[in-house]
C-alpha cells in the first residue's frame, strides 16, 4: 500500500474518554439501563468516530442525528424508552466501547449505540463540532435531565525548564 | 592452514517484530522501538523548601500553631531601696487556617483494552494495569506539579493556591506581619549606590531574622532570581577578575555558569555563588502553566527552614480516615464488571508560617 510523507495513525478513542460511569442498577443488577442502541444518520455522508459524537433525535429523519444547534425541547418522537432526545454515541452497532473503524452516518440510517441516561460523562471526550457555547450548554441541560451527570475534565498544563 | 569459523548468514535475517500492513493483511511490516515523549517536572522549590521536618500532620481539618514574638527589658537605674520597672510578659498569638482539599478521579474501562495492543509492541494485548498504570503516573505527576505550583504561589504572592476550590486563599504576609510586603529595588547599573552592597544588606537582613526565628542552619539561604535578574546579577559577577589576576573562584567571562540538579530530573539549575556577598544566587527560569518567577524578580530564603514554610495535612473525612492522623494523600480505587475507578486525594496547606523569613527583592 502506497504510503504519504509522515502519514500516521492516531490511537482510536477510549470509551473511558467520554464515559466515566454507568447506572448503579446496571453495575449491580446487569439490566441494561444507561445505553440503547438507535439509529443514526445524517443529511450528508460524514465519516464519524463512534464516540463522543453528540446527538438529538430527528423526527424527520426518523434518526438521531449529530447535535449542532437544534432545539432540544421542540424534539418528539424519539424511540428511546424514556422519550430521551439527546444522547451520545459510545460504540458501534457491536456495543459500548467498540471503535475499530469510523461509521459512516448519511441517508441510509445505521445503527449506533449511545449513552442516555443515569450516567456520568466526561465532555472533554465529546466532539462538539461547530455547536456554539451556548449550543453545547443546552445539550448538556438536557443531558443532566436525563440524569447523565457532567464529570468535568482535569485541566492540562504545559511545563517547561526554560520560560 | 589457518580455519576460519564462518558462519552462513541468511539472505534476509527478520530483527524485528512483523505484523500485517495497514490495508493490506497479506503484507508485512516491522516495527521500530516505542518513542516516548514526556512533560518535564519543574521541583525547585519543592526541593528547597519542603521535606519531612516541614511537615504536619494533623487529624483534623485546622492548620493551627502559636506564635511568641519575645521583647527585650532594660533594667533602669533606681534607688537602693527601690525595686526598678516591671517586666512585661510576653504574649502568645494562635494562628488558625482551613486546610483545602485536593483530588481527582480516573477511571479505566474494559473496553479501552479489550482488542487492542499495548503501544511500542506488535501483538501484546493491552492491559488493564497499565492503564492503570499509566493513569497513577500521571495522577502522581499531578501531585508533584501541584506542589511546586502551590510554592510558586505562596513565594511570589505570600497567598497559597487553592487551585478554583471552595477554600479561602491566605495572604500569610498580611495575616501575620499586617501590610503588604515591601520589594526591595537593586539597581544594578547605579552608580551612586553599590548594588553588590545592596544585596549583602538584604542577606544581612535575612541572617538576622533565621536568628530571631531560631533556625539553626542560619547560613543556609538561597536568592531564587527570575531570568533577568540573574542575568543582570551574573554579568556583575563576570567584571569580578576583569583586570587584574582573577581572585574569584570562577572566571564566568571565560566559562560556562556553574550548575547542578537541585530536585528536577536531570535538569541542571544555572546557579553560583556571588564573590563579594556570599548570596548563591539561583536561576528559577521553569513554569508550570503561567506559574513561575518574574523575570525581574528575586527571592531571598532560606533553605529547608523548619518554620518558615510548613505543609499541613488533614485527613481524608470518611469512615475510615476521619480523625485520624493525616497521610500525605488517599486513594482509592472500586471495581466492577466493566471497568475500574481510581480517586486520589490530598488535603493539606501550604502555610508561611513566618513570612519575614522571605525578602523579595526586584530589578529596576
Amino acid at each position: 500500500m502506497p504510503l504519504t510523507s509522515g502519514q500516521y495513525q492516531v490511537q482510536r478513542k477510549f470509551l473511558s474518554e467520554v464515559v466515566k460511569g454507568v447506572s448503579l442498577v446496571e453495575i449491580e443488577r446487569g439490566i441494561q439501563v444507561s445505553t440503547a442502541t438507535v439509529n443514526a444518520g445524517a443529511a450528508t455522508d460524514t465519516a464519524e468516530e463512534p464516540i463522543g459524537i453528540p446527538m438529538v433525535w430527528d423526527n424527520a429523519s426518523t434518526a438521531f442525528v449529530r447535535y449542532v444547534d437544534q432545539d432540544i425541547s421542540a424534539v418528539t418522537g424519539s424511540p428511546l424508552p424514556d422519550g430521551s432526545a439527546v444522547a451520545i454515541a459510545v460504540g458501534d452497532r457491536r456495543g459500548a466501547g467498540f471503535n475499530t473503524t469510523d461509521v459512516t452516518l448519511g441517508a441510509v440510517a445505521v445503527p449506533l449505540t449511545v449513552l442516555y441516561r443515569e450516567a456520568q460523562v466526561d465532555y472533554a471526550g465529546v466532539a462538539f463540532g461547530a455547536a456554539t457555547s451556548g449550543d453545547i450548554a443546552e445539550f448538556k441541560q438536557a443531558m443532566e435531565k436525563q440524569h447523565v451527570v457532567e464529570v468535568a475534565a482535569a485541566s492540562d498544563v504545559a511545563t517547561s525548564y526554560i520560560s | 592452514m589457518t580455519n576460519y569459523n564462518i558462519q552462513a548468514m541468511p539472505s534476509a535475517e527478520i530483527h524485528k517484530q512483523l505484523q500485517a500492513a495497514q490495508g493490506s493483511g497479506f503484507e508485512l511490516e516491522s516495527m521500530g522501538p516505542l518513542i516516548e515523549r514526556r512533560q518535564v517536572q519543574p521541583r525547585l522549590l519543592t526541593a528547597l523548601l519542603t521535606g519531612v521536618s516541614q511537615t504536619d500532620t494533623f487529624t483534623n481539618d485546622t492548620f493551627v500553631y502559636d506564635e511568641i514574638e519575645y521583647g527585650n527589658a532594660l533594667p533602669s537605674g533606681k534607688a537602693y531601696s527601690g525595686y526598678g520597672p516591671d517586666v512585661q510578659k510576653d504574649k502568645a498569638k494562635s494562628f488558625r487556617w482551613a486546610i483545602p482539599s485536593f483530588g481527582f478521579y480516573g477511571n479505566v474501562q474494559a473496553k479501552d483494552w479489550a482488542n487492542r495492543r499495548t503501544p511500542g509492541t506488535v501483538d501484546t494485548a493491552d492491559t488493564e494495569a497499565r492503564h492503570l498504570a499509566a493513569l497513577n503516573e500521571k495522577m502522581g505527576n499531578g501531585w508533584d506539579l501541584f506542589m511546586e505550583q502551590n510554592l510558586i504561589s505562596l513565594v511570589t504572592t505570600d497567598q497559597n493556591d487553592v487551585a478554583g476550590g471552595p477554600f479561602e486563599s491566605y495572604n500569610f504576609y498580611s495575616g501575620i506581619v499586617g501590610g503588604s510586603r515591601t520589594v526591595e529595588d537593586i539597581d544594578f547599573d547605579s552608580t551612586a549606590v553599590d548594588p553588590i552592597n545592596a544585596l549583602r544588606n538584604q542577606k544581612k537582613a535575612l541572617m538576622q531574622e533565621m536568628i530571631r526565628s531560631g533556625e539553626p542552619n542560619s547560613n543556609e539561604f538561597v536568592m531564587v532570581c527570575g531570568d533577568e535578574f540573574f542575568a543582570e546579577r551574573l554579568a556583575l559577577e563576570e567584571q569580578e577578575g576583569l583586570g587584574r589576576a582573577l581572585l574569584s573562584e570562577f572566571d564566568f567571562q571565560s566559562q560556562e555558569v556553574t550548575s547542578d540538579i537541585i530536585g528536577s530530573q536531570s535538569f541542571r539549575v544555572d546557579n553560583f555563588v556571588g564573590s563579594r556577598d556570599g548570596i548563591r544566587y539561583v536561576l528559577y527560569s521553569a513554569a508550570i502553566g503561567s506559574s513561575t518567577i518574574g523575570a525581574d524578580d528575586a527571592y531571598l530564603m532560606p533553605v529547608q527552614a523548619s518554620n518558615f514554610i510548613r505543609v499541613g495535612y488533614a485527613p481524608a473525612q470518611d469512615r475510615e480516615y476521619a480523625n485520624t492522623e493525616a497521610q500525605s494523600m488517599y486513594g482509592w480505587t472500586t471495581t466492577n464488571r466493566t471497568g475500574l475507578n481510581a480517586w486520589q486525594e490530598s488535603n493539606y496547606l501550604t502555610a508561611m508560617v513566618n513570612p519575614r523569613l522571605l525578602i523579595k527583592l526586584r530589578r529596576v
